[in-house]
């Protein structure tokens, strides 16, 4: 029995250390895979503390199919896109209002997202490369984020976004393809500024 | 170096950004949070039923249902004679000791046509 059987054992049959255990081993991964999708730390520590309290509550519907690693990415990444389509509707409502003149507060331009763990001299570059991704369709971003910033392998990708190895290395290819596009916007429109 | 192969270095710069970046990692005092989260997902049927009963909305909502009803009670009772109820075990008590009811074969003989 391996240490993620051990875990999934005692927290179904209630026991609290083994909670604590699971929180220690992958509160990191939790995290950083939602700072990934929502690119804002309060709103990656929200959905990481909601991704846990749905582990604790759902526990005993894990049959152990998959790793208990994949099942908790899953969650993650439902929870992150959950969190994100709340916040744009959140922002709609608050734009609509703005409107009709009450709540201005409520509408403002995204700030430019900062990884905490990308290299110094690359910040520039990423965070540029990050306000790319906001614009990628979710399976692409979702493809691309768990391979950039978790460095997960296509095929460990394809089992945590439950589909083909094949379709992982198309979502792969499109997602570099319309970063190339987006960047190459932005950039040619940057230079000509200058 | 022209625009387009600026360009292109830009992009490439972009794409190899996030290679070798290290894992973000979670805030301090985690458990802690999650632990009162789940305590506020733990509340009890009572204590849902309870918090939404206290609300003011609701709480005046029901004040005014209760008067609505009592009004409407004594009002309908006002409205309607009171004799049926009344008349009923009067006309009771007058069968039962009448001198003039019919209890016996004799009585019945006897008794005149009304």
């Amino acid at each position: 029995m391996n240490q993620s059987e051990v875990l999934v054992n005692q927290l179904k049959q209630g026991n609290q250390s083994g909670f604590t255990a699971l929180v220690d081993l992958y509160q990191d991964m939790v995290y950083n895979t939602a700072l990934g999708i929502v690119q804002n730390e309060a709103d990656a520590d929200d959905v990481t503390q909601e991704v846990f309290v749905q582990v604790y509550l759902s526990v005993n519907t894990f049959k152990g199919e998959s790793k208990l690693s994949t099942w908790i990415y899953r969650i993650t990444i439902t929870k992150a896109l959950d969190h994100e389509k709340k916040k744009k509707r959140k922002k709609r409502v608050g734009f609509i209002q703005s409107l009709f003149g009450g709540n201005e507060e409520e509408h403002h331009h995204p700030v430019e997202f900062d990884h905490p763990g990308v290299q110094l001299e690359k910040k520039e570059r990423a965070a540029e490369l990050f306000k790319a991704l906001k614009k990628l369709p979710d399976k692409q971003r979702i493809a691309f984020t768990l391979h950039k910033l978790e460095g997960q392998s296509n095929q460990e990708i394809a089992e945590i976004m439950n589909t083909s190895l094949y379709a992982v290395e198309s979502l792969m290819g499109r997602a570099k393809s319309n970063l190339k596009k987006i960047l190459y916007n932005y950039y040619s429109e940057k230079i000509s500024d200058q | 170096m022209n625009k387009k192969d600026k360009i292109n270095d830009l992009i490439d710069q972009a794409l190899t950004s996030a290679d070798g970046m290290e894992r973000a990692v979670a805030k301090p005092f985690l458990l802690t949070r999650i632990n009162a989260r789940l305590d506020q997902s733990k509340e009890t049927i009572w204590e849902k039923a309870s918090w939404f009963i206290g609300r003011p909305s609701v709480a005046f909502l029901g004040l005014t249902l209760l008067i609505l009803i009592n009004v409407t009670v004594i009002i309908f009772n006002r409205s309607e004679p009171g004799t049926v109820a009344t008349e009923q075990p009067a006309q009771e008590n007058i069968d039962e000791f009448s001198y003039t009811a019919v209890s016996t074969i004799y009585d019945f003989e006897n008794s005149e046509p009304q």
